[in-house]
């Protein structure tokens, strides 16, 4: 049984088919840099500007025991924020999920005050608070509820003097804000991303809380490009980023995290509110591209460029590690610690 | 505490940063480009049957059983078509049974209409340690030789990866020039080492190689310049998060660009995980995710005579569905399965 076919044949073949197919380029040619992804290898050359600037890092773990979220029975919230501080972090952030009563909404004022009085005694900031739900929620219903929560959390941000509420727009999809669907990026998600944004700012106008966009990748906010044009569509000086590179990535930029993370701080700059902190590894033994997350120095993501351009920003951003078990935080905040050392850059109560 | 800038500000900010960064609506949203419109697919059938495999279900020489019992295994399963796989360091046992075990062999293919398709080998052909590269070819001429003997038409093989210690592992040097014609080069010394066989070599794609694309396929075959340099088709190993929402257009350009090359398929999906921030692309049983079969199975019944498409990668329990799901596709897209 034999299907050869001759040398002759299979190159008059490849003609005929290549013939047929629109778009696509004949067999003589096909370029090698088209035939081959060039452009998923490391950049050749690619020089990396490692020079620091003179504004500290604070690091946030979203640890079990590290978040705002993390008071014990019969802890006071001064205790709290001390204990967050004596386990090496100078900021913190606080969620709550959709259906639950934010405690800081139900707080007294003097806790409130307790609670500003202790961040400011152990030098600790809260940087976020932090929303997970679909902004463009398919089911319009579905979708004004959580944009309630989101506009829910601003004022809850805003009494507690958090500068950022940060959530990301969503997805079509009605599994999850993070899923990924066909239409995310389609004109029309696109604008309903806008409107979702622009009416939570509307919402709770009057406020200083910005809120903080977080990229995914399976999502419209992919990139930084896509940050800044939400920024400029929404037209609202309360538009921000939280920025996460490692929710950017996929297979043809794996190689390419220091364009992306200057890229970003390139175009983003100062509307970079606070950063998270992960790292991307595409599993080794498989033959699709598992992309998946890991810690921080683990990975392919440029620390060390990252790091630098922190710290030239003009006041303290927060770098919060996340998406860890709690074994793992103090090996991956060890790793930025000793990766900033390397390359001049200082870490906020550290050293 | 307010970070808060003005308009002003802001926008004389954008305006700086943005020199030189065209920052049309596109770019910024449209990725993937997403063309989810499948009312535009040609999905007339042709005439030829496709023959199913099932990796869990080899031929190989066997101690408790006959050849003989062993096809006849596969054919009662539902199968029409097998394959066979020696692992690195082991020698094929092809070559070392006697001719009348060759002959069995032959007579029981013929007997319950199964055909072997494929010798599968495992190796990285472009290891960067020239004494483990050598080793690789020399396992994967010995395997065509195998092949050769027991007249399968192709042994697949992955070009490799820069990766020292995992042969499909990504690595950054894997799309350089350097690496390419490595690749042409060990594709070259095997097919040479076996001049004479007819088997053919099948080249199959892997996202985190070289080898990732139809086009790649095709230069290929172009830069090695042998007859015996073929495909085995995979078009899930293709599969990136850009061209997540594209199978039909990557089925298409496959079968367009590589046409009669491709000598066996490989049967899988690609589904990316929706509760994670990353685009976490996994495998999973035919069916499970975004792979048009339809299309697929489409474009293998147009081709001259009958492919084996071999389900593979997933649990035992798992291969009763997938095929069932095949062939439900393939019923309603009037394509015939072998048997």
């Amino acid at each position: 049984m034999s299907h050869r076919l001759t040398r002759r044949q299979a190159l008059a073949a490849g003609a005929v088919f290549a013939g047929t197919a629109a778009g696509t380029a004949s067999a003589s040619e096909i370029k090698l840099s088209d035939a081959i992804n060039m452009s998923w290898s490391r950049t050749e050359g690619l020089r990396r500007d490692l020079t620091p600037g003179k504004t500290p890092i604070r690091l946030a773990c979203w640890g079990s025991t590290t978040t705002f979220d993390s008071r014990t029975p019969g802890e006071s919230l001064t205790e709290m924020v001390k204990r967050i501080r004596d386990r090496g972090y100078t900021s913190a952030n606080t969620i709550t999920p959709p259906g639950k009563e934010s405690f800081w909404l139900n707080a007294s004022d003097s806790e409130i005050a307790e609670f500003k009085s202790a961040l400011k005694k152990y030098d600790v900031t809260i940087f976020d608070v932090h929303v997970y739900v679909n902004n463009i929620h398919p089911d319009l219903s579905i979708r004004l509820q959580n944009l309630k929560h989101t506009a829910t959390q601003c004022e809850a941000a805003e009494r507690i003097g958090s500068p950022m509420v940060t959530t990301h727009t969503g997805s079509c999809s009605e599994i999850s804000p993070v899923t990924i669907h066909p239409e995310n990026w389609t004109l029309a998600a696109w604008k309903t991303s806008v409107q979702s944004i622009k009416q939570i700012l509307k919402d709770t106008a009057g406020m200083k809380v910005s809120l903080g966009i977080e990229a995914l990748n399976l999502i419209n906010i992919n990139n930084p490009k896509a940050h800044l044009r939400l920024m400029e569509d929404v037209g609202d000086t309360r538009c921000r980023v939280c920025f996460d590179p490692t929710n950017m990535m996929s297979t043809e930029k794996y190689f390419h995290y220091t364009e992306i993370i200057n890229e970003g701080f390139d175009i983003l700059g100062e509307n970079i509110m606070a950063c998270h902190a992960k790292d991307s590894l595409i599993t080794p033994d498989k033959m699709s591209a598992y992309l998946t997350q890991v810690p921080p120095g683990e990975g392919v993501n440029d620390y060390e460029t990252y790091l630098v351009r922190l710290s030239r920003m003009k006041w303290p951003r927060t770098l919060l590690i996340e998406h860890l078990s709690d074994d793992k935080y103090p090996a991956a905040k060890e790793y930025i610690a000793r990766t900033a050392a390397k390359v001049g850059v200082k870490i906020h109560g550290e050293g | 505490m307010s970070h808060s800038f003005s308009r002003r500000q802001f926008l004389a900010a954008g305006t700086s940063l943005a020199a030189g960064a065209a920052f049309t609506l596109s770019p910024a949203y449209a990725r993937p480009p997403v063309s989810w419109d499948k009312s535009k697919r040609d999905l007339t059938p042709g005439n030829t049957p496709v023959r199913l495999a099932n990796f869990s279900l080899q031929a190989n020489p066997s101690q408790k059983e006959s050849v003989t019992e062993t096809i006849r295994k596969i054919r009662d399963a539902g199968y029409s078509s097998t394959l066979t796989h020696t692992s690195l360091g082991t020698k094929n046992p092809w070559l070392t049974v006697p001719d009348s075990v060759v002959t069995e062999l032959r007579e029981a293919l013929k007997t319950y209409d199964v055909t072997l398709f494929d010798a599968m080998i495992w190796a990285n052909l472009i290891h960067r340690d020239e004494k483990t590269r050598q080793e690789a070819l020399s396992y994967a001429a010995e395997n065509v030789t195998a092949a050769d003997r027991i007249g399968c038409p192709m042994v697949t093989a992955v070009t490799g990866s820069c990766d020292p210690n995992y042969y499909i592992g990504i690595h950054p040097d894997n799309w350089s020039k350097e690496t390419w014609k490595r690749s042409v080069e060990s594709i070259r010394q095997i097919l040479r080492d076996t001049s004479g066989c007819k088997t053919s070599l099948g080249i199959e794609a892997c996202i985190t190689t070289n080898m990732d694309s139809p086009k790649s396929q095709k230069r290929i075959m172009e830069d090695v310049g042998d007859p015996r340099c073929k495909i085995c088709l995979d078009p899930t190993n293709m599969m990136s998060f850009e061209r997540y929402y594209h199978s039909t257009e990557l089925l298409n350009e496959c079968f367009d660009l590589l046409g009669e090359n491709i000598l066996g398929c490989h049967a899988k999906d690609t589904y990316i995980v929706p509760d994670k921030m990353l685009a976490y692309i996994t495998e999973v049983p035919p069916g499970k995710g975004v792979q048009d079969y339809e299309t697929y199975l489409v474009l293998l019944s147009r081709m001259k005579w009958p492919r084996t498409l071999l389900i593979e990668h997933i649990q035992q329990d798992e291969y009763a569905p997938a095929k069932a799901f095949i062939e439900e596709t393939a019923k309603k897209v009037g394509v015939k399965i072998q048997g």
